[in-house]
């Protein structure tokens, strides 16, 4: 926990430095038909600038505070959100190759069976979902999802 | 403009047997999702937006204000009966609502809510409905510099007034700024952050952020519980479902000093549910003759905080259709869907599209009585939903927000940025900083830019012009106010020794709703 709480202010304190410098970069103000005087540089340079200053104040607080005792994550919490986060990974970047149904059907199944559901629980729950989802949406609302090999 | 003549407008545009279809669909699924633990009205707004693909913009409002009620009437329900509020307008009715049911009057505690709820709807859509037009023929004088006042009010406030730390609020406010000046330029057309990526040249979708943001991190969050999790096995029976006469009587005045608080602090851009849950609960407690009883299930504590946020939402609408300045989280996403439908709110809309503002307005009035029908004799059914193994749902809720994210642009760029955000969210939300100010942040971003550049085009590069115009200043001065008073508050009593209690209740991590 407290290598995380340090580890965020530290973060976003460099992506204001790193908007400020970029913001710099960008062309200066337009005079002409635009009139505009402040240019598009104005607007992210002075966020990145506040958005360090905010930063800074709170690794500041996280560094004089006493420090918290609980771990990040609590041991029995860790096989859950390990198997949750690589399958939503997996899920969303086979989306394309599989197509919906069958990517659905096999990130459904495959998690609830990794969390411990029964097989018949995990199979019935993902074809519901599967093709509950694929009439509703595709056929019934029209919504386009990715077809993938099968045309489905 | 003759306001019942508009009324009537707004009826016979809710009233078709497609709208009320729609609206009870809302209300429906609105509180079937927010009955999940750990799952707010953000999240069942969010989730739920690819069923309005398809709509036309007034049915997909329609359902969209009545997925909104509905998720907060649903948060309620696992308030009573779990002790988990789903999100934190609901984190006050935990505290009698639960004690009710512990001593078996749960069916009167959601009655109450239903009931005052249903009062405090109805009662602060009239309120919209009367203030709507005042502020609209105000609002119509309104140039950048008092609309640039607006938002940062509102953000501001948002920030200063959701619970957490007003630094952590503050800079998650600020890049939810940041990522919206991502894209191209709205003055000069030049491209800014966008690394050569042609998908970031219309910036980054509001949408996907929202459902990394809120969907992906709430369920990895809740994953972590999954050991912990226990099915109630509480079962309700009809009987029990209706307070007595005697609950009514002695709630009559918690439910209507809770609903003119909630509308009141609802209309304030960035304040909202949660404040007005909190202050109901409070004011309710030290007017009672036995606030000793508060805490340990007294039926007024129940119904105020729940008329009270119901109420906000209400008065979340006016600043959002007047101004077409979202005030929090569920509001912004609102708007959001508003300009994937081409419809900008503000003053002018009620010009061009008076029958979209006033059939909104109707159906939220239907939305009430329906939500009512739908939830003292529906309350068994929801509850009985607390007792489906969350495992069972979190793939799906993943399942709606990933396709939710794709479906918007149809493209899978999106889906990779919810994802991104629902990992950057997961880490955000256990080191307490709120997801809610990005969000909005997000969405008023390129407008707060662009009024402010359009202020200084007015005045030719004169700052002075944002303390010459008096509007302005007084908002900029309210916002100034609002983020350094709560702080100065903290100092002086720290300082004089008085240990002031911070505002979160325990238990709850999720964002002014």
């Amino acid at each position: 926990m407290n290598l995380v709480s340090k580890l965020i202010p530290v973060g976003l304190l460099v992506l204001g430095i790193f908007a400020a410098y970029q913001a710099r970069r960008l062309p200066p103000a337009y005079g002409g038909m635009s009139q505009d005087v402040l240019g598009p540089g104005f607007f992210p340079f002075w966020l990145g600038v506040a958005i360090s200053a905010v930063s800074a104040v709170i690794l500041l607080k996280e560094v004089v505070t006493r420090p918290r005792e609980e771990p990040f994550l609590p041991p029995e919490g860790r096989w859950p959100v390990v198997i949750l986060l690589a399958g939503t990974v997996l899920y969303v970047l086979l989306l394309e190759t599989l197509g919906f149904v069958v990517d659905t059907f096999l990130f459904v199944g495959l998690i609830l069976w990794l969390l411990g559901q029964g097989p018949a629980v995990s199979l019935g729950t993902a074809a519901v979902v599967g093709l509950g989802m694929y009439l509703v949406f595709v056929r019934l609302l029209g919504v386009s999802l990715p077809p993938g090999p099968f045309g489905f | 403009m003759d306001i019942f003549a508009n009324l009537a407008l707004g009826f016979q545009v809710a009233l078709t047997p497609q709208n009320l279809f729609f609206a009870f669909v809302g209300a429906f699924v609105g509180t079937l999702i927010g009955a999940l633990p750990g799952i707010g009205p953000v999240t069942a707004i969010a989730v739920l937006i690819p069923f309005t693909f398809s709509l036309n913009p007034t049915s997909a409002m329609i359902m969209m204000a009545g997925i909104y009620y509905g998720s907060m009437y649903g948060g309620t329900i696992t308030s009573v009966l779990l002790n988990t509020p789903g999100e934190s307008a609901s984190v006050m009715t935990c505290l009698d609502g639960y004690q009710l049911a512990r001593q078996g009057r749960a069916g009167a505690a959601l009655g109450i809510a239903a009931i005052g709820s249903f009062i405090a709807g109805t009662l602060s859509v009239v309120g919209l409905m009367l203030l709507s037009p005042v502020l609209v023929a105000f609002a119509l004088k309104f140039g950048p510099p008092e609309y640039f006042g607006v938002m940062v009010l509102g953000l501001v406030t948002l920030a200063g007034l959701g619970g957490s730390s007003v630094w952590k609020a503050l800079v998650m406010a600020l890049v939810g700024l940041l990522l919206g000046t991502v894209g191209t330029d709205p003055i000069v057309g030049v491209t800014r952050f966008t690394f050569g990526q042609p998908s970031l040249w219309d910036g980054i979708g509001f949408l996907p952020v929202t459902m990394g943001l809120f969907a992906l991190a709430e369920v990895l969050v809740s994953a972590e519980q999954l050991k912990n999790y226990q099915p109630v096995t509480a079962g309700l029976r009809w009987r029990e479902l209706f307070p007595s006469w005697r609950d009514i009587w002695v709630s009559k005045g918690a439910i209507l000093r809770g609903t003119i608080i909630g509308f009141l602090v609802g209309v304030l851009p960035g304040a909202g549910a949660t404040l007005a849950s909190f202050m109901a609960y409070a004011i309710e407690r030290r007017l009672s003759r036995h606030p000793e009883r508060f805490g340990k299930g007294a039926i007024e504590g129940v119904a105020a905080p729940e008329s009270a946020n119901n109420a906000a939402t209400g008065g979340a609408f006016v600043p959002l259709l007047t101004l077409g300045i979202p005030g929090s989280g569920a509001t912004a996403v609102m708007l959001g869907i508003l300009l994937m439908f081409g419809l900008r709110p503000g003053p002018l809309l009620f010009e061009t599209n008076p029958d979209f503002v006033w059939g909104l307005i109707a159906s939220m009035y239907i939305g009430n009585v329906m939500l009512l029908l739908l939830n003292l004799p529906g309350v068994p059914i929801f509850a009985s939903l607390t007792r489906i193994p969350y495992p069972v749902l979190m793939p799906a809720i993943v399942v709606f927000s990933v396709v939710g994210a794709y479906a918007v642009g149809n493209n899978l760029a999106d889906a990779l940025i919810a994802l991104v955000f629902g990992v950057i969210g997961y880490f955000l939300r256990k080191a307490d900083y709120p997801a809610a100010p990005l969000v909005l942040a997000l969405v008023l971003g390129p407008m707060m830019e662009k009024s402010l550049r359009q202020s200084l085009v007015i005045s030719q590069g004169d700052f002075s012009i944002f303390l010459t115009r008096p509007i302005t200043a007084a908002l900029l001065g309210l916002a100034l106010l609002s983020l350094v008073g709560p702080m100065v508050v903290r100092w002086v009593g720290r300082w004089g020794g008085v240990g002031l209690q911070p505002v979160p209740a325990e238990g709850h991590r999720e964002d002014i709703s």
